[in-house]
């Protein structure tokens, strides 16, 4: 097995924006779903965008909490993808098993059909590695089963995919009317600065579950994003300092931290220890001192609310006082 | 003895009284460190504290070995702070399990000193598990194999579920501990070599999914590949937790051993349960996987010149 380590792509590939007409493949390279007839909301919302589908051949195949055997899931990603009626590639959803697959994909043959490709969670493990392997602009962004999800998911996930238009700044969800909104507010400022970079990053276990391999994220000199959902601030606190002391994660050029959400103290359904901080209190204290940009909320990852971002694609982020401008800057399709 | 916390913090002052009292109980002089009931966030005080506490034994020449009396989270920390150099040349016993695996393996890999992993001293609630903790930090003599539980009453108890993943018979070096802690090495200076060598490990309260991440980080960084071999203790508490599908950890692991023709068992006598044996780690040994036996091929400990 190569011992060496993937760096920056030298050139960026950006996909072409879906547009009505369209056909997106479904497939499953991590779990499933546990009812099939969930995709019925997916092909009604599908349609009204104007897109049609095509099904994975192993989509429901279960093995363990995966959609079936890592072979069977790598030949769905790698037909579905070099299908060529297939103009983007849509994950069903999340759980666990993308990392498994990444010795079985044909990278070069990917990268000869370059294509719209979205999801995240266990996805990014596919996201970035795709990302660094063919230089292509892969979207952390909601998938099959979650692109409908709020009104504020589903204009970002548009905008990003079927647009090659700049995302441009992103704003927050309209506030709710709640009287008592959900913790975090989304835009902490951790640590001042200014910051630009290509934009790099996903679901935080991920990022931390590649280091140390062949397929771990480049992140030296990009805007860096990582999220989590359901983790103890103890594990954040861990994967954080894993990284600082293995990646290159300190020479990003600014950090946004996501929601994480149901990572409050004891929320968790992983072990729990006695005397916690709070992921709030991990984040100041292993990150506020890089030197960078450094912001904390951003609907970006597991929340209801969650805004999509194209890996690879320029950005920048300013953060001053209370004052947060977090621009996608370049378009990320063509 | 100097005693230490490491990571985080024993539940009452009782734990370390009792742990005082069974240091004693063992024949040794307890040293209890000034931090060990500090906290801070998740951990026993602060990085300086706990790093204070361990230094602190390291340079004092009454101090034979440092114990750590508890687990949960924050050794890692502590890596780019310690003092390998005094480390070394202290030649110190350090014992600890759960999250000191990350500070075992990294000491033993910068010193080359033989660490034992074992249960923390908070864990050590039977006779059994005091007799085997006492006999490892005192024994010069190569120590009695680890066998898996294959007849009469062991097997009968169904405590240790032996499953031989792939056969043969492989030597090296003894490397690993608690997966979970042993895994945030990987990608960073403290990583230590696992080529040639017998890969150990076992975790507690973790679901076999998230288990499975980390054995996949160790499967794609190719050191799987390159170990002699790999063997299995105990996982308390672990399962498939609030998965119905999830299928267990030999299940998980085992496509990928076999694939490699790795040669690995399940189900030695090690780990975080009330009966389970230490585990030196630096020492040479041979693992015999159709037998669930691990012999080892020379003592862990010398007497001091």
């Amino acid at each position: 097995m190569l011992k060496t380590k993937e760096t920056t792509p030298a050139k960026i590939v950006k996909p072409r924006a879906l547009r009505k007409g369209d056909t997106v493949g479904i497939i499953a390279p991590s779990s499933t779903l546990f009812q099939e007839g969930e995709l019925e909301f997916t092909y009604q919302w599908l349609q009204k965008l104007g897109l049609k589908w095509k099904l994975g051949k192993h989509l429901f195949e279960r093995y363990s909490e995966y959609a079936g055997s890592d072979e069977a899931r790598a030949e769905d990603l790698m037909n579905i993808w070099c299908d060529p009626e297939v103009d983007g590639v849509l994950p069903l959803r999340g759980g666990n098993g993308a990392p498994r697959l990444l010795p079985l994909i044909d990278f070069e043959l990917l990268a000869k059909s370059p294509k719209m490709f979205v999801g995240y969670s266990d996805l990014t493990a596919l996201l970035t590695t795709i990302h660094q392997r063919t230089g292509l602009v892969c979207f952390y962004g909601p998938m099959a089963t979650s692109f409908y999800k709020t009104s504020y998911s589903h204009r970002y996930w548009t905008k990003a995919i079927m647009s090659n238009r700049p995302i441009g700044v992103i704003t927050d969800p309209l506030p709710a009317q709640i009287w008592k909104p959900a913790y975090p507010p989304p835009r902490m400022v951790i640590a001042e600065g200014h910051g630009r970079g290509r934009l790099i990053g996903g679901c935080l276990t991920l990022i931390k579950q590649l280091q140390g391999t062949p397929f771990e994220a480049d992140m030296d000199g990009k805007i860096v994003f990582l999220e989590d959902v359901h983790e103890e601030p103890h594990q954040i606190d861990r994967m954080l300092t894993q990284l600082l002391l293995g990646s290159n994660l300190k020479k990003a050029a600014g950090i946004l931290v996501g929601e994480c959400a149901g990572c409050t103290p004891g929320e968790s359904n992983r072990r729990r220890l006695s005397l916690n901080h709070s992921v709030e209190a991990v984040v100041r204290e292993r990150l506020s001192n890089l030197g960078i940009p450094v912001v904390y909320g951003l609907r970006l990852g597991h929340g209801e609310d969650q805004f999509t971002l194209p890996l690879g694609v320029m950005a920048t982020l300013e953060a001053r006082g209370t004052a947060v401008k977090f621009k996608i800057e370049e378009s990320a399709a063509h | 003895m100097g005693l230490i916390c490491p990571s985080s913090r024993p539940q009452t002052p009782a734990v370390v009284a009792r742990c005082h009292r069974l240091i004693a109980e063992m024949g040794f002089k307890p040293v209890v460190g000034k931090h060990v009931l500090s906290s801070y966030g998740f951990t026993a005080g602060t990085d300086e504290q706990r790093l204070a506490d361990l230094h602190g034994f390291v340079e004092d020449d009454s101090i034979a070995a440092i114990f750590c009396l508890s687990g949960g989270y924050g050794a890692l920390r502590l890596l780019p702070h310690l003092d390998f150099a005094a480390i070394e040349r202290s030649r110190k016993l350090f014992v600890g399990g759960d999250d000191a695996s990350c500070l075992l393996n990294a000491i033993n890999a910068a010193s080359g000193l033989v660490c034992l992993q074992a249960l923390n001293l908070e864990q050590i609630k039977t006779k059994q598990t005091y007799d085997r903790l006492k006999t490892a930090v005192t024994s010069t003599n190569v120590w009695a194999p680890l066998v898996a539980a294959q007849s009469g009453e062991e097997l009968l108890s169904g405590k240790h579920d032996f499953y031989c993943c792939v056969e043969g018979i492989a030597e090296g070096k003894l490397v690993g501990g608690n997966l979970t802690a042993f895994i945030t090495l990987m990608g960073t200076p403290y990583q230590p070599d696992m080529n040639g060598k017998i890969i150990f490990l076992e975790d507690l309260g973790e679901q076999n999914g998230i288990l499975d991440r980390w054995f996949t980080t160790l499967y794609l960084s190719g050191d799987l590949q390159y170990a002699a071999a790999v063997v299995f203790g105990s996982f308390k508490d672990c399962g498939p937790k609030n998965s119905d599908t999830m299928l267990s950890v030999m299940d998980l692991f085992g496509d990928r051993l076999q694939y490699l023709g790795k040669i690995s068992c399940f189900g030695l006598p090690f780990g975080q349960q009330d009966d389970s044996y230490p585990v030196p780690i630096g020492v040479n040994a041979r693992l015999t996987a159709a037998e669930g036996r691990l012999e080892f091929l020379e003592p862990a400990l010398v007497l001091k010149n």
